[in-house]
């Protein structure tokens, strides 16, 4: 009887304790959104406006399941569906031989909107071109040169600033003082998030040592895994990954050496618990969300737009809206104990960019110039 | 069943395959009721979005659709495949079928003088990568000869001139590039006495690693996210038949898709490679290899030769189609084009017509239709891999040819002798 008397209040001493040591921690720091009951109460979610009447069709490169911008597309069409009360049609082809196939029978049905993900950009060309009465919105396509159809509205992604807050997580978490990036090619494309990264590191740790890597290839995640072994045999402990499906083998090494690693495009943090510290993401889902959304409100209109943090089109698996905490759940003791300082960080940068006081380094924008 | 008259035969053939899809279509409906949709819905949806025109709903729709006329309100019934944009997905399907055409004679010369090669898929990329390489390359050396600097000032009988050499050179470099690759084949069989089934598999994939290889490194145009080849010259491209042909007569018939010139090639080598196995000394020497190779040696037939000869002409037909694909429909390769298969279809498409010609001209365009009805059948909401399913158990009883023929013969005995045993067996125990 002693002895359960002892342990009840021993628990209630500790629980107390660890009571009053949140409580402090909540007042000198960081109050984690993501745990804050405020914020979803305003998550409501609303009936289902009726736009039957409104209709798009997406088509999507390959077939879904790619835990990326596929994955992420067709999630944003989904809730479209749901939320908006549109009709759509969700599309997955097998392959860049049948994307023209696919979009011209999607022209027939003549929806408000076809929306392309990932399409060769000549392909949408030539079909913009030759049927002007019909909408299209393309995501995920590079033009070289810059196009201007009336019917076709193009939104890029800017990822370089969300690349330099998930920069600023690495150069907060390492202990080698080395951290290093590999790439899918050595293109202006992928330099947007490597450069942006690089600066982010760069910004909490000036002495930090960037390494780079280019595997060459999208789809090859052996090779993504031999230069990920590489560069944490050179001191990295912590690499970004911007290569696509070649990627998964950059994640892999990490959690096959105990090192870390960050996500890319979609939220990766799932993929290797405790291995993967945060996903630097582009909201695809979004674009095709606010593709969809225009289409709704009568605001569509052709013409590029580049899209950025400030829109909600670019951010990290913390942000709200997404609220990934697997790292505190799996990560090492030591690292999740800086993760509120982290974050806090993440948060000054984000508003520092956002008011324009950091400029990140658009690479895409050096390139072209 | 030697009393078989010629026509009657090709009844019968037609006959099977028919019930042959039926079967498939009732086995599938398994499948599609697992699906949660209604399998008749869900045929019509098949057969309408291969081959039939816009709005089609029903299988009648494949031939008679209603259609209000905009300007005066009144609807009319009309003959769809001949309506305006009627014949669009018809037109499709022949583009598409095209190169099954090909890669399927390809596989019956080949089969028929008894070499199961199945290498029409490396064939083909090469073919496509020669054409693909040429129909960029040689224009750039043709003007550079001819000092013309900027292509578009280039003068208009040069043009012509190279609108009837280029695409020429690009088919005959594809032909002979396909031909030397099948070629290994044979020479290994001949020689080595290596299997050309196995030959050919590994021969495949070393092709498409290869071209995979050219587009990504050699000859990639450009940073684009999706590797690809530069795209061909004006001059090189076999113009479909709506910009070309037919650009001033306004056939809505043609519009959006690029069938052209290939497709005529294609239905004339069929012509060629009918005339060259049933009407010539040679084709014979090579149909006698297979069919009675005791005879053919005996009768001093040259084994060998008719062999390889068989594996050349394969080769050629499979890397034509290649060359159609690039520079008559894609005009550049792009990453992934290698891996896509087109070659194993076409093998797919000979044994289904059972290595006839005319069965191939009618074959390859069924299963071009059927596909592209299985990707189309996600805009009624299905998933594709319902459409696949379906193909799939066609073909498997479409491949059931002597099970089905024999219960044909049955019920013609029964039928003759009026015997009152039943001695068929229920076409349901098939689909187990």
């Amino acid at each position: 009887m002693v002895l359960r008397k002892w342990i009840g209040m021993a628990a209630l001493a500790s629980s107390l304790l660890l009571a009053t040591s949140a409580v402090a921690a909540q007042d000198t720091a960081y109050v984690d959104p993501c745990l804050d009951a405020s914020m979803e109460a305003t998550e409501v979610a609303s009936p289902p406006a009726d736009n039957s009447d409104i209709s798009f069709t997406i088509i999507l490169p390959n077939p879904r399941g790619d835990r990326s911008f596929i994955d992420s597309a067709a999630g944003g069409a989904e809730r479209a569906i749901a939320e908006l009360g549109v009709e759509g049609t969700i599309v997955e082809t097998a392959g860049v031989q049948e994307h023209d196939a696919a979009i011209r029978r999607a022209v027939q049905d003549s929806p408000d909107l076809v929306i392309m993900i990932a399409v060769d950009a000549s392909t949408i060309e030539e079909i913009v071109d030759e049927f002007p009465d019909q909408n299209f919105a393309a995501q995920e396509t590079f033009f070289f040169e810059p196009v201007d159809f009336p019917n076709l509205a193009l939104t890029t992604i800017l990822t370089h600033e969300n690349s330099y807050l998930a920069g600023v997580a690495a150069g907060m978490l390492t202990r080698t003082g080395t951290v290093g990036s590999v790439g899918g090619l050595d293109t202006p494309g992928i330099n947007l998030f490597i450069v942006g990264f690089e600066e982010g590191v760069r910004s909490v740790c000036p002495d930090c040592q960037t390494l780079r890597s280019y595997v060459g290839d999208f789809s090859d995640p052996v090779t993504g895994k031999e230069q990920a072994l590489a560069l944490y045999e050179q001191g990295a402990d912590i690499l970004y990954q911007v290569a696509g499906r070649s990627g998964e083998g950059v994640l892999e090494a990490a959690a096959e050496t105990g090192n870390f690693a960050i996500g890319v495009d979609g939220n990766q943090d799932d993929l290797y618990p405790g291995n993967v510290i945060v996903s630097a993401m582009k909201r695809v889902d979004n674009a095709v969300f606010g593709f969809v959304q225009s289409v709704v409100d009568g605001s569509f209109e052709g013409g590029t737009q580049n899209y950025g943090m400030a829109e909600g089109y670019a951010g990290l698996s913390w942000d709200v809206g997404v609220c990934s905490r697997t790292f505190d759940e799996y990560g090492p003791e030591d690292m999740v104990a800086e993760l509120p300082a982290v974050r806090a960080a993440i948060d000054e940068a984000r508003a520092a960019i956002l008011a324009g006081d950091i400029v990140v380094t658009n690479a895409l924008e050096e390139a072209s110039s | 069943m030697n009393e078989h008259t010629g026509f009657r035969r090709s009844l019968e053939t037609i006959g099977v395959a028919l019930l042959a899809i039926f079967l498939g279509l009732l086995a599938s409906s398994v499948f599609v009721i697992i699906a949660g949709s209604n399998p008749v819905d869900a045929y019509q949806r098949l057969f309408c979005e291969g081959f039939g025109a816009r709005g089609c709903e029903t299988f009648g729709n494949l031939l008679v659709q209603t259609v209000v006329n905009e300007d005066t309100g009144e609807s009319q019934t009309v003959f769809s495949p001949l309506h305006g944009t009627g014949g669009h997905s018809l037109a499709l399907v022949l583009e598409r079928a095209t190169p099954l055409i090909l890669t399927a004679l390809s596989a019956t010369v080949a089969f028929k003088a008894g070499l199961f090669s199945i290498g029409m898929d490396g064939q083909f990329v090469l073919g496509a990568l020669a054409a693909a390489f040429l129909g960029y390359w040689f224009p750039a050396q043709l003007y550079t000869l001819f000092g013309v600097t900027d292509p578009e000032l280039a003068p208009e009988a040069l043009k012509t001139i190279m609108h009837i050499i280029v695409p020429a050179v690009c088919l005959g470099a594809a032909m002979m590039a396909g031909a030397f690759y099948s070629w290994i084949a044979g020479y290994l069989k001949v020689k080595l006495n290596i299997n050309v089934l196995i030959s050919t598999i590994i021969l495949n994939a070393i092709a498409v690693q290869f071209v995979g290889y050219m587009v990504n490194y050699p000859l990639r145009s450009d940073m684009n996210n999706i590797a690809r080849t530069a795209r061909i010259d004006e001059t090189a491209w076999l113009i479909p038949f709506n910009r070309g042909l037919f650009a001033n007569a306004d056939i809505e018939w043609f519009s959006g898709s690029r069938l052209g010139v290939g497709f005529i090639i294609a239905v004339v080598a069929a012509v060629l490679v009918w005339y060259f196995l049933y009407r010539t000394t040679r084709g014979y020497e090579q149909r006698m290899v297979n069919g009675s190779p005791l005879f053919a040696r005996f009768s001093g037939i040259p084994g060998t030769h008719a062999m390889l000869r068989a594996m050349l002409i394969s080769g050629a037909l499979s890397g034509i189609a290649g060359a159609i694909e690039v520079i008559g429909v894609e005009r550049r390769i792009v990453d992934g084009f290698a891996t896509a298969g087109t070659g194993f279809d076409g093998v797919l498409v000979a044994i289904l017509a059972r290595e006839s010609i005319v069965g191939i001209l009618f074959v390859a365009p069924f299963i071009a239709g059927l596909e592209q009805g299985a990707i189309n059948f996600q805009f009624g909401n299905l998933p594709r891999q319902l459409g696949n399913i379906i193909i799939a158990l066609i073909i498997l009883f479409n491949a059931m040819e002597y099970f089905l023929r024999s219960y044909i013969a049955a019920i013609w005995r029964k039928r003759h002798i009026f015997s009152g045993k039943s001695i068929t067996p229920a076409p349901t125990e098939a689909s187990s």
